[in-house]
């Protein structure tokens, strides 16, 4: 069930009404909960057993620690289940081919069978926030939440499990206990944050994904420009494909009085690749700093042990991605320009470079790594970017009307940086921007319905 | 208090938008119905254009032709505008006493969805129903097959889950179709698509034609419609058909659906079983269209419904199992004009 469906407006109808009629956090945690569980099960029944396996889980985790102390064998027992669970899932397949290229490679002969499973949707989102409660536990950052129910709901909340943004125990459980309900404000922003969402996905990032898939579906077959503009295209198409799901998913929170963390914040107007991931996906990148990157020992040990730890919070990263081979290596090239960026931040001379050029060079980097992630497989990465320095002529096949939107876009990303939209935060100007987008939409959406890039992560 | 103020300003623009954006479809049809004369048909790319075809329903009604509707042999797959069997009856009529208001591609089951949906406006008048017997000539064509994931005109199918055994869509489409048949806004939306910019939205229209002018795409496009080849009447060969008898048809209770539907809304009917190619079948199987034939002949006779099966005694009068040739159809309507029951018929005046 996407948020961009009949079906789902009709979920969330009947849901929104019989949650302004029941009273009581309680009472609503239930129905929420009741609700999200369906809302899961519309992509495959079979799976709400697994999202039920991680609840109980992790709850009986933290459980045993309260009771037996914050030991290290007894978180072991969940991470083990996580990478279990998410091996089993997510990465069998991966596995398989990897050794079958080995025993290609070595000429045995032999060969594995490749298992055929469907991924669950949202595992690798649902397995982070359950796992995320679990380290936060251990590390002294939370309470332990008594009620298994309000756990539940905390992991399993419908508008987050499909694509995040992976909160924390911390901001969610005391918002679930109180379960207020929706203010007028909420609801207005809301509508506003859900049109948004909408009007990104359907209205930007289904554009930019119809030049993006023709590109990157045969790269060998375009000249240098189309390579570029191919590679910006997929750049704005995945920012508004997942910044418009977090939009959406925020939106739909805040009019059940539920307030999400903000996931982007203009990422690609960032100085340098460290701020490029304080800005996009924040979620997954504090997720990520503070369970794997701190506990490794951060930048406490040395430059040389900070660059490792930079690279395997990467690669985990990439990993978490997908499982694939180029999304470890977009995962490796990150890490290495993070390590990179930091020892050239040592010398005075990265100091008067201007901010808008580093702003300029960072996205023309992040453009570049978005090829790796993209692509098929890293043979077909290296392809493309051969081809954009092949300096191959021809006119390009992308349309005007794209290019435009592209400048306008990025355009759009300067001025917000720099505060001169600040207007558009006035409710009369919001409200004028939502019946723009509603016209918009009403025109340029098709009724072919197509789902959202990191929904398969 | 402010809160509230707040919110009203948000929505407030939002309600007055799509206020105004559902009076679009009401202000903009009189575009379209300039056309609606002699001999026009629905074009075959607007075949599912389902609004243009209310509003063309609606100048039928008011002019008080004789509508003819059907499937593609009644629209005249394999001829012009000029030369199908509502053409041919207005010439030896001399006035455009007939409408041809079938739809190319369209089967009972849809058209029930058709004339329930929007040929409300026809009420009282004199309908002519073409039968078709492809329909029922084999459990894929009477859609009580298997699943059958390409069916002509779906949105006007019964979406109510169980009900056509060979259609099987997911919830979404079966609720976006309804969306798209019950709200005149997207319906309209969908028109304008269709009948301006050759149902493709801007964006796909720009990823097609990069170079052009996004005006060019505003100017729509010339409707062209080239018939294809017939069948050459030496390569009919008799076949086997896998028949399904009216008392097991899916597309035959549609069809006796639909015409009581008409009935009901007070509409004079009459049936025209239309030729099905006997060059083309075995025996057996011409053994078997007849008895199917008298089965619906008595079937409507009891019904109060009159009847005709006009016959096309050469190979050459085909273009394929079911559908006639521009000569095919001129004997038709000769045939249909010596018939006293369409004679009586079309001399009514309500």
């Amino acid at each position: 069930m996407l948020f961009q469906t009949w079906t789902f407006f009709i979920f969330f109808t009947l849901l929104y009404l019989l949650f302004r009629i029941i009273r009581g956090p309680e009472a609503r945690g239930y129905l929420v909960l009741f609700a999200s569980l369906i809302f899961y099960a519309w992509w495959n029944p079979w799976y709400i057993f697994l999202i039920l396996w991680i609840i109980t889980a992790d709850y009986t985790v933290v459980f045993l620690m309260e009771r037996y102390g914050r030991r290290r064998p007894i978180l072991a027992v969940s991470v083990i289940n996580s990478i279990l669970v998410l091996g089993f899932f997510k990465y069998a397949g991966f596995l398989a081919d990897s050794i079958n290229y080995l025993f290609a490679a070595a000429g045995t002969g032999t060969a594995v069978s490749r298992p055929e499973i469907i991924l669950p949707a949202g595992i690798s989102f649902y397995i982070f926030i359950s796992l995320g409660y679990v380290f936060d536990y251990y590390y002294g950052n939370t309470e332990r939440e008594k009620s298994w129910f309000s756990y539940a709901l905390f992991v399993s909340f419908f508008p987050q499990i499909i694509a995040g943004p992976i909160c924390r125990a911390s901001m969610m459980l005391p918002q679930f206990k109180l379960f207020r309900g929706p203010s007028a404000d909420d609801t207005a922003e809301g509508i506003y944050l859900f049109t948004r969402g909408i009007f990104r996905k359907i209205v930007l990032a289904d554009y930019f994904a119809l030049y993006a898939d023709r590109i990157f579906g045969n790269p060998a077959q375009f000249a240098s420009a189309d390579l570029a503009l191919g590679a910006l295209a997929f750049t704005w198409q995945i920012y508004f494909d997942f910044s418009g799901y977090t939009d959406m998913a925020r939106g739909i929170a805040r009019m059940f009085g539920i307030d999400l963390m903000e996931n982007f914040r203009l990422p690609y107007m960032a100085c340098g690749t460290r701020e490029f991931w304080q800005r996009w996906h924040i979620s997954l990148s504090s997720w990520f700093g503070d369970f794997v990157y701190k506990p490794l020992g951060g930048n406490r040990s040395g430059r040389l042990k900070e660059s490792r730890n930079i690279i395997t919070t990467m690669l985990l990263s990439g990993l978490w991605h997908g499982a694939a081979w180029n999304f470890l290596l977009w995962g490796l090239i990150h890490g290495i320009l993070h390590s990179m960026s930091k020892a050239a931040g040592r010398f005075s001379i990265t100091g008067r470079v201007p901010v808008f050029a580093k702003r300029i060079f960072t996205f023309i980097i992040v453009v570049f790594t978005w090829i790796f992630f993209r692509s098929e497989n890293a043979a077909d990465a290296f392809t493309f970017i051969t081809g954009i320095f092949s300096f191959s002529a021809g006119v390009p096949a992308a349309p005007l009307l794209m290019i435009m939107l592209m400048v306008v876009c990025y355009a759009l990303h300067w001025l917000a940086e720099y505060r001169w939209l600040r207007f558009m935060e006035r409710p009369t100007a919001r409200g004028f921007a939502v019946a723009a987008m509603v016209l918009c939409l009403l025109f340029v959406s098709s009724s072919r319905v197509s789902g959202f890039i990191y929904q398969q992560f | 208090m402010v809160t509230m103020k707040n919110l009203f300003k948000i929505t407030m623009p939002v309600i007055l938008v799509m206020i105004l954006a559902s009076l679009l479809p009401g202000i903009f049809p009189c575009v379209d119905t300039a056309q609606f004369k002699g001999n026009y048909r629905i074009p075959y790319s607007q075949g599912e254009n389902y609004f243009l075809y209310e509003k063309y329903i609606n100048r039928v009604a008011s002019s008080g032709r004789i509508a003819v509707i059907g499937d593609s042999v009644i629209w005249g797959h394999y001829t012009g505008s000029d030369d199908n069997l509502v053409a041919t009856l207005n010439a030896s009529a001399g006035t455009d006493r007939f409408a041809n208001i079938g739809i190319d591609g369209i089967h009972p089951a849809a058209l029930y969805g058709l004339i329930d949906n929007y040929c409300a406006s026809l009420s009282n008048r004199r309908v002519i129903i073409g039968i078709n017997l492809l329909w029922m000539s084999s459990p894929r064509h009477d859609l009580s097959g298997g699943v059958n994931t390409s069916i002509n005109h779906s949105a006007l199918l019964s979406q109510v889950p169980g009900r056509i055994p060979a259609y099987s869509p997911s919830v979404e489409e079966r609720l976006t179709l309804l969306a798209r048949r019950k709200i005149t806004l997207f319906a309209w939306i969908d028109h304008i698509r269709a009948s301006r910019f050759a149902d493709r939205s801007v964006y796909r229209w720009t990823m097609a034609n990069p170079r052009a002018c996004p005006g060019e795409y505003l100017a729509g496009q010339e409707e062209s419609y080239t018939p294809p080849d017939p069948v050459q009447p030496d390569r009919m060969t008799g076949r086997d058909m896998d028949w399904v008898m009216p008392a097991d048809s899916l597309q035959w209770m549609y069809m006796i659906k639909s015409i009581r539907k008409l009935k009901t809304r007070g509409n004079d009917v009459i049936a025209v079983i239309t030729p099905f190619n006997r060059f083309m079948l075995t025996e057996k199987s011409r053994l078997e269209r007849d008895m199917i034939i008298s089965v619906i002949r008595e079937t409507l006779s009891a019904d109060g419904i009159p009847v005709i099966v006009p016959e096309l005694d050469k190979a050459e009068y085909y273009a394929d199992l079911s559908h006639p040739v521009a000569e095919g159809y001129s004997i038709m309507a000769m045939q249909l004009a010596e018939n006293t029951l369409f004679a009586e018929f079309t001399g009514q005046h309500k």
